[in-house]
């Protein structure tokens, strides 16, 4: 009988090109000639979506492979699904939701280009869980559920641009020290509840210190984030952070000399995001008017700013338009070197 | 000998040349005999060089012996070429290096590849063999669709393919059939390693 293997190698890496990942991924179960091959190459996701709701969490990774994992009162059964998955509806979703999830993304060679990880509703404790008696304590119960979803190695998992919306900051913690940091182009997250995302990337030093990161874009942050933590992020040449209440021009000057130490800089935005919570401050100025000052050292560039009712924007040397958190492109100018104790320095 | 005659199709007269009408004559290595045309042949990268290399005339192609394609038997060969006249004249995908590949299996192809999946494996290495671009495609899109939501028990079943343990065995049992000796040796090591040794020496 004929089998697979009469075909030449070359070949084989046709079929496996024309697989979806989670196939690919399964293929390179089946013997070690062919799991070398899948290996060999990275493997790539362009879209990953994980969505937690109410009950229910769904996978989709908008090429054909899609699964809601559902549970009905309790009963905890795949009800709706992609064709592939029709011999598996009826049966435990918890367990196919582990067996998928980890198919999908337990492997070091995979690279996903966007992961979209949304919480709509708590994660269903009875998925996450795992099975650790001596977990007794609540964090550490807490740790021990979000081991299960992500890979159980730190900084592996590569994305290279993460959209993120959670509940408490914590999820988005145990995000962070699961994903590779070296990977990791562009950062968009929101949390709903407890202190603000920024707070858990300041304290993520792997992130920070990452130079691929160059966009970084939050929302709804509940309290005013530490500026004095903003020239740790100040190498991202796009920043957009939602706060709840507006800067004062103390703040307002802590933002520019922290700004001061990246001669990148593209556009920051800091924007107030009001709410029942938020707390109404005088207005600081009622027509907008933008005023500039030289970087340190350089007097060729500078970085321009303006405060608005609702809005605080600066524009450094690399500012090229109007919308620039959409382009990708941006014009070469040499890196400048970042001036050392900019906090001690004056600026006009 | 059996000859198999190409499928007979309409030719636009306009759009060919006269001289371009021309039917090759393979043989395949079962001794069965196809004829192709000119343009069918076109499809095929290899054999297209081949016949440009031979130069033959039309009373060529009649009076010598039919080209013979010898890695590849009768019903594989039937296919390729039933393949290439539907698909004469049309243009041979470039690749562009996305992954995962986006390529629509057509009506015809989906019914000529209805077929077992061993013979399926034989077309593919044909379809290589041949250089033939667009049905290595849509065959490997084929076997791709195959795998479609399966266990990697199952992609065994699918592709007959062995598990690593048969095929370490079957790996081993070569070697042993090459060298008797290699067992002995590997039974006397392990026979010493459960009494303390590690070493033969």
């Amino acid at each position: 009988m004929v089998d697979l293997s009469v075909v030449p190698a070359h070949v084989t890496e046709i079929i496996v090109e024309h697989l979806d990942v989670l196939s690919r991924l399964m293929f390179r179960k089946t013997c070690t000639d062919f799991r070398g091959m899948v290996d060999r190459d990275h493997l790539f996701i362009k879209n990953l979506h994980i969505t937690y709701y109410y009950n229910s969490i769904e996978i989709d990774d908008k090429q054909g492979f899609q699964v809601n994992y559902q549970d009905i009162g309790g009963l905890g059964t795949l009800v709706q699904c992609d064709k592939e998955h029709e011999l598996h509806k009826g049966k435990n979703f918890i367990e196919l939701f582990k067996i998928d999830l980890r198919a999908l993304i337990l492997n070091r060679n995979l690279t996903i280009g966007t992961l979209h990880l949304i919480h709509e509703h708590h994660v269903p404790t009875s998925i996450l869980i795992r099975d650790d008696p001596e977990a007794e304590v609540a964090n550490a119960r807490i740790d021990g559920r979000i081991m299960n979803i992500f890979n159980d190695l730190e900084n592996q998992l590569r994305v290279e641009n993460l959209v993120a919306r959670m509940r408490v900051p914590w999820e988005l913690k145990k995000v962070f020290i699961r994903l590779n940091p070296n990977s990791i182009k562009s950062l968009k997250f929101e949390v709903d509840y407890g202190s603000n995302g920024l707070r858990q990337l300041f304290r993520s030093p792997d992130f920070l210190r990452s130079e691929q990161l160059r966009r970084l874009t939050s929302f709804h942050s509940e309290e005013p984030f530490d500026l004095r933590d903003l020239h740790k992020i100040a190498h991202c040449s796009v920043i957009e952070v939602k706060v709840m209440r507006r800067l004062t021009e103390e703040q307002i000057e802590m933002v520019k000399a922290a700004l001061f130490t990246n001669p990148n800089l593209n556009q920051l935005k800091i924007s107030v995001s009001w709410s029942p919570r938020a707390i109404p401050m005088p207005e600081m100025a009622e027509e907008p008017f933008w005023r500039s000052a030289p970087y340190p050292g350089n007097p060729r560039i500078r970085i321009s700013w303006r405060c608005r009712n609702d809005e605080a924007e600066f524009r450094g040397p690399r500012f090229s338009g109007e919308v620039a958190a959409e382009k990708e492109k941006e014009e070469e100018i040499p890196v400048l070197r970042a001036p050392r104790n900019f906090f001690d320095d004056e600026f006009d | 000998m059996s000859v198999e005659n190409a499928p007979v199709v309409d030719v636009d007269e306009a759009a060919i040349p006269v001289e371009k009408k021309m039917y090759y004559r393979f043989e395949s290595n079962d001794k069965k005999e196809f004829r192709v045309s000119e343009l069918a042949i076109q499809q095929s990268e290899t054999l297209n060089r081949l016949v440009e290399a031979m130069g033959y005339t039309s009373e060529d192609v009649e009076n010598k012996p039919a080209i013979a394609i010898e890695n590849i038997d009768g019903k594989t060969l039937k296919l390729v070429f039933q393949w290439c006249e539907h698909h004469k004249g049309e243009a041979i995908p470039v690749d562009d290096g996305s992954v995962p590949k986006i390529v629509e299996i057509p009506e015809f192809d989906a019914k000529l590849m209805d077929i077992d999946n061993g013979l399926l494996f034989k077309l593919i290495w044909a379809a290589d063999y041949l250089n033939i671009v667009q049905l290595l495609n849509v065959s490997c899109k084929k076997v791709a669709n195959m795998a479609q939501g399966k266990t990697p028990a199952q992609l065994r079943r699918v592709y007959l393919l062995p598990s690593d343990e048969e095929d370490e065995a079957a790996k081993r049992a070569a070697q042993e059939a090459q060298d008797p000796r290699a067992r002995e040796v590997e039974e006397e090591f392990e026979e010493r390693k459960r009494q303390g040794g590690n070493s033969f020496f």
